[in-house]
């Protein structure tokens, strides 16, 4: 149990942090105000289940899943996942991208040389 | 118009000697010089060649594309591809053409497992690395029985040259080529060429290069 209390300790200090610099992002205009709320609410949501463990074995029990914990590994881990590939598609298109440009250029500069 | 294609990266050494070779038996030589950092363009546009420059390092595919664009825009009847470091033998050029002519093929793929002159193909890529990354990424994804699908001398008829774009700026585009080849429903023959080793080439870690670049070029137009 203390360790828990512990671990709520350090996590709502984490949050802070988290949401302050969200805060400062959005002062900032770094964040646009679409992604600057889905953020706070993932922190506030993430920060309810770590201060109330329990309330997600409810939730848990109906997906056939034991504990509330589990689901949310499970969850976070296909969320990762989804975003990892997403984040690798966005970076081949731009690899392509750069490749078209490199391409242009190097037809363009064949094409000035012959006509210099 | 017989186009050569070589794509080249920090090639000084043979360079020079590949693209004098091939002068006696193509009409012109396309140096895609993909970035090198030694004197590659200087040696390959001394010698005679046609030298296109990437400005920053993109692959052996993006090379290979922007030679098809260049002969494209040429009007090329054949383009032939040819490896910078060579390993290739010039005196393939002419009985492979000759092939690809009386087939009436739309491309040839140059395989060195038809006959017996490329000795010094490595033990593990001869007997682990090829029946595997045939059997395993090749034969499953481009659904053509090629004995090689990843060997670099290809020849292509414009027909097929007007159809094959390479979005495969690494070495997934050997396995891309045979399935644009598949899709576009376009005739094609195998010739046994000679394969000189300077370097080992490909190595098992790249194969799971390409099985990612080919995984998620999927999910891209």
């Amino acid at each position: 149990m203390k360790t828990l209390i512990l671990f709520q300790f350090i996590f709502i200090a984490f949050t802070a942090v988290a949401l302050f610099s969200l805060i400062k992002k959005q002062k900032e205009h770094v964040l646009s105000t679409r992604a600057f709320v889905f953020w706070i609410l993932l922190w506030v949501f993430a920060l309810g289940v770590v201060l109330l463990p329990n309330s997600t074995s409810k939730i848990a029990a109906t997906f056939g899943v034991g504990r509330g914990v589990d689901l949310i590994i499970y969850c976070a881990i296909a969320a990762i996942f989804f975003l990892i590939s997403g984040l690798h598609i966005k970076l081949l298109s731009q690899r392509r991208e750069i490749t078209r440009i490199t391409r242009k250029l190097a037809l363009l500069e064949d094409r000035v040389n012959k006509k210099g | 118009m017989i186009v050569a294609i070589v794509p080249a990266f920090n090639e000084e050494k043979r360079i020079g000697s590949v693209v004098r070779s091939l002068f006696s038996h193509v009409d012109t030589v396309v140096v895609v010089n993909d970035a090198s950092t030694d004197n590659t363009e200087q040696i390959a546009q001394e010698c005679g060649a046609t030298v296109l420059t990437h400005a920053t390092n993109r692959g052996q595919g993006a090379a290979l594309e922007t030679g098809h664009v260049f002969a494209r825009q040429c009007g090329a009847e054949y383009v032939l591809h040819f490896d910078g470091d060579g390993q290739f033998d010039v005196q393939d050029i002419v009985p492979a053409l000759k092939k690809i002519q009386e087939a009436r093929a739309d491309i040839l793929f140059g395989s060195r497992y038809l006959d017996n002159r490329s000795t010094s193909v490595p033990w593990f890529k001869r007997y682990i690395l090829r029946p595997c990354a045939t059997y395993i990424i090749d034969r499953p994804f481009t659904g053509l029985p090629l004995s090689d699908a990843h060997n670099g001398f290809r020849i292509l008829h414009k027909k097929a040259l007007d159809k094959i774009y390479i979005s495969q700026d690494g070495m997934a585009h050997a396995t891309e080529i045979p399935f644009l080849v598949r899709k576009h429903n376009l005739s094609f023959v195998e010739f046994p060429v000679k394969v000189t080793y300077y370097s080992y080439g490909q190595s098992a870690t790249a194969g799971m290069t390409i099985i990612k670049d080919l995984f998620f070029g999927k999910f891209l137009k």
